[in-house]
């Protein structure tokens, strides 16, 4: 057992399980999802009418949908077995000495408190359903910056969160899983960055899922205003259990004229946990997206960052690596529209399956008539250091423009008994080179990360991949 | 410093997939490298030089099925490959690997972390500055100490990036295959001067070649003749002479 309690940031290499807490639950739902529990969520949460009601539309809809079937096999997620929502705290703490000393331990044991103090702007902390922690430097909440959970924002934003929330760039009816979501989300981030600000620095929310059996649904909600630019970090763990559990997130970003977001994520779950996200965000003109994402652990993982290019000029750039071990299938990809002209997508996906693991890259690329002039390029690299694991590349592309320039590249790699020599050959050990591999393949992902990000994602390939091979 | 020492070695590449009895490549190799000198093993194509270089790096394809490899106190031939880089006896390559990703910096930055573990007073700094300062020396442009090492490079920057490589790491013996195959005039010269640097520091060198060219700048103690995989000529540096005239037919007809 290895490498499942780690989280992005300064973790340590722990036994799996070995810092799971005891429960400490002030309110934990029943089992199962049905009509009551939805509502007692919301009562829970003292939501105004319309959030409830809202819930209670997408319940209906969770109801109807089938469990999508198109992508890896999800029969072993049992619905009514997990836990919806559960929270352990009262309030939400202001000052990192407040938060009680079984989740501060938690959260230290990642790095949360030094990585604040050294290079974010601003962090917010999700224990369970509900985020306990925040913090924003002044400097940024003086110029109008909001960055709160998101069931605060429905407390003191109500509008904009009625505007944004799950209306214009992911409905509930699309998927059971969004549905799903609809019904029992909790906690997550609400960013508003304003006209014009540039926050020089990344915001970080880390999120962490400590009971077996449950789900966590949070809802990330960011705002890029025009002519402004912001990069959000979100990083996610959870100990080992054996019972399945589920995460069902939402990420919807607004990306205003001439705004630039970034968007990272580092996923780092049990090898028992469904990871099943929607994640999307509509670009308007000359707006620029950009997802950088690491995948690891989880047992079934499906993400698809999707950049709708609606407005001309507008760009998004993918950037995706997933590490597939045994027992474990990733499916994950990117989709782009392109619905405006001299649009631009840059796609760059890169997977490790190794020990019989299964990594799939699904891609969506449609580009309307009308938009001319536009860009795309995709590339597929997939490196597998033996016979038995698994890479599959499912491009699907659409366009109906003629005036487009298109490119995909697909590679597969190995790493060979002479690249090993080589590297040993001058001192490192077999390990070491497999390591020194796999970092090099990695490389521009890394390069696109905060450095300290950059060294964690090496060490937790490395030891995902330890002993797994030669 | 310490000596080389090949005794009676036999080996084989490992045979086909099934696990079936391997190629006989050397067949009694007895070969001595005392420290601090220069040999050079010439021989036409095919008679077994890289093997022999690869062997005594244990390469994971070759099987020694007789005989020993000793460096000092070291049974090379019980030593996995970066032991054996790590006691000091460090191979240029004829044809090294492309790593993506992977920049020389990086690779000497790792590799120089688990050697200086021995080293007193080392400081990564200055090995930084070294780096650059050897790079300089070989003429090549410092994007190559960035980029991916050997990807898209041509034969005569992958030598120079060989050479780089022994240069800075704390060889005390170095086993040079056919770096001379791929460099102009002008670079041979500057990898010369390399080699010759590592012998004023005492460092025994086995130079693989096929052509004399590279001994107008190189001093060899000794010259052998190898051919099937066996030793067939010694001498001393005018039997090079005598090869580049005559070539090797008289020897290999013998």
């Amino acid at each position: 057992m290895k490498t499942n309690v780690t989280a992005p940031i300064g973790g340590h290499a722990k036994g799996a399980g070995s810092d799971a807490l005891p429960d400490r639950f002030l309110h934990r739902a029943k089992k199962g999802i049905t009509r009551e529990i939805v509502e007692e969520i919301s009562r829970e949460k003292n939501e105004p009418a319309w959030m409830r009601e809202f819930r209670l539309k997408s319940y209906e809809e969770f109801v109807r949908l089938p469990v999508p079937t198109w992508g890896p096999d999800l029969s072993g997620l049992d619905f009514q077995a997990l836990t919806y929502y559960q929270r352990t705290e009262e309030r939400k703490y202001k000052s990192w000495d407040e938060v009680p000393a079984d989740i501060k331990d938690t959260f230290e044991k990642i790095g949360v408190p030094q990585a604040e103090r050294a290079f974010l702007a601003g962090v917010i902390g999700q224990y369970e359903s509900e985020g306990f922690y925040q913090k924003l430097r002044p400097k940024w909440e003086e110029q109008g910056v909001i960055f709160c959970d998101t069931d605060t924002a429905v407390e003191k934003y109500p509008e904009m969160v009625k505007k944004y929330f799950m209306t214009d760039c992911i409905k509930t009816k699309e998927h059971k899983l969004a549905a799903l979501h609809g019904a029992v989300w909790s906690g997550g981030t609400f960013l508003y960055v304003p006209k014009g600000v540039h926050i020089d620095m990344p915001l970080q929310t880390y999120f962490r899922m400590n009971a077996r059996a449950s789900g966590q649904f949070e809802h990330t909600l960011i705002i890029v205003d025009e002519g402004a630019s912001v990069q959000y970090i979100e990083g996610c763990t959870a100990p080992l259990y054996h019972n399945s559990s589920l995460h069902a997130a939402v990420v919807e970003i607004f990306v205003m004229k001439g705004a630039r977001s970034r968007y990272t994520t580092i996923q780092n779950w049990s090898k028992d946990v469904y990871n099943l996200n929607t994640k999307r965000a509509i670009v308007e003109e000359d707006g620029i997206q950009e997802w950088v994402g690491g995948s690891l652990g989880s047992g079934v993982t499906m993400l698809y960052p999707c950049s709708i290019l609606k407005g001309r000029g507008a760009r998004a750039e993918h950037l995706n690596i997933a590490v597939a071990g045994p027992g474990q299938h990733k499916d994950t990809g990117a989709k782009v529209m392109h619905l405006a002209p001299y649009t631009t997508s840059n796609i760059i996906s890169k997977s490790i399956s190794f020990g019989g693991g299964i990594s799939t890259y699904r891609g969506l690329l449609k580009i309307v008539k009308g938009a001319k002039g536009s860009v795309s390029h995709v590339q597929c690299d997939a490196l597998m250091p033996d016979n038995i694991s698994v890479s599959n590349t499912i491009p699907y592309i659409k366009v109906n423009e003629d005036d487009v320039t298109l490119g995909h590249e697909a590679k597969v790699g190995r790493i060979s008994e002479e690249q090993v020599f080589y590297l040993m050959s001058r001192g490192l050990t077999e390990q070491e080179a497999i390591n020194l591999v796999v970092q090099g393949f990695m490389e521009p992902i890394a390069k696109s990360l905060p450095l300290e990000y950059a060294v964690e994602l090496n060490r937790l390939i490395a030891m995902e991949m330890e002993g797994s091979l030669g | 410093m310490s000596t080389l020492t090949i005794k009676n070695l036999h080996v084989s590449l490992a045979g086909p997939a099934n696990g079936g009895a391997g190629k006989a490549i050397l067949n009694g190799i007895d070969l001595v490298v005392p420290k601090g000198a220069t040999c050079v093993l010439m021989g036409p194509n095919g008679s077994g030089k890289s093997t022999l270089g690869n062997t005594i790096l244990a390469h994971p394809a070759i099987t020694i099925t007789k005989g020993k490899i000793t460096f000092g106190k070291h049974v090379l031939s019980k030593m996995k490959t970066d032991e054996i880089a790590r006691a000091g006896v460090l191979i240029a390559l004829q044809h090294p690997q492309a790593v993506s990703g992977v920049s020389v910096t990086n690779l000497l930055t790792i590799a120089m972390r688990k050697f200086a573990a021995k080293q007193k007073n080392f400081k990564m700094a200055h090995f930084r500055e070294d780096i650059k300062t050897t790079a300089k020396a070989l003429k090549m442009d410092s994007e190559f100490l960035t980029r991916s090492i050997n990807e898209g490079f041509s034969g005569g920057e992958k030598k120079k990036m060989e050479i780089l490589q022994l240069a800075l790491l704390p060889a005390k013996c170095v086993i040079i295959d056919e770096i001379d195959s791929g460099l102009d005039i002008d670079a041979l010269k500057l990898v010369a001067r390399e080699i010759s640097k590592l012998r004023k520091r005492g460092v025994s060198v086995l130079l693989i070649t096929h052509y004399n060219r590279i001994l107008r700048w190189i001093k060899a103690d000794r010259v052998h003749i190898m051919h099937k995989g066996k030793i067939i000529k010694s001498g001393t540096s005018a039997l090079a002479q005598t090869i580049e005239k005559n070539g090797y037919s008289s020897y290999i007809t013998a």
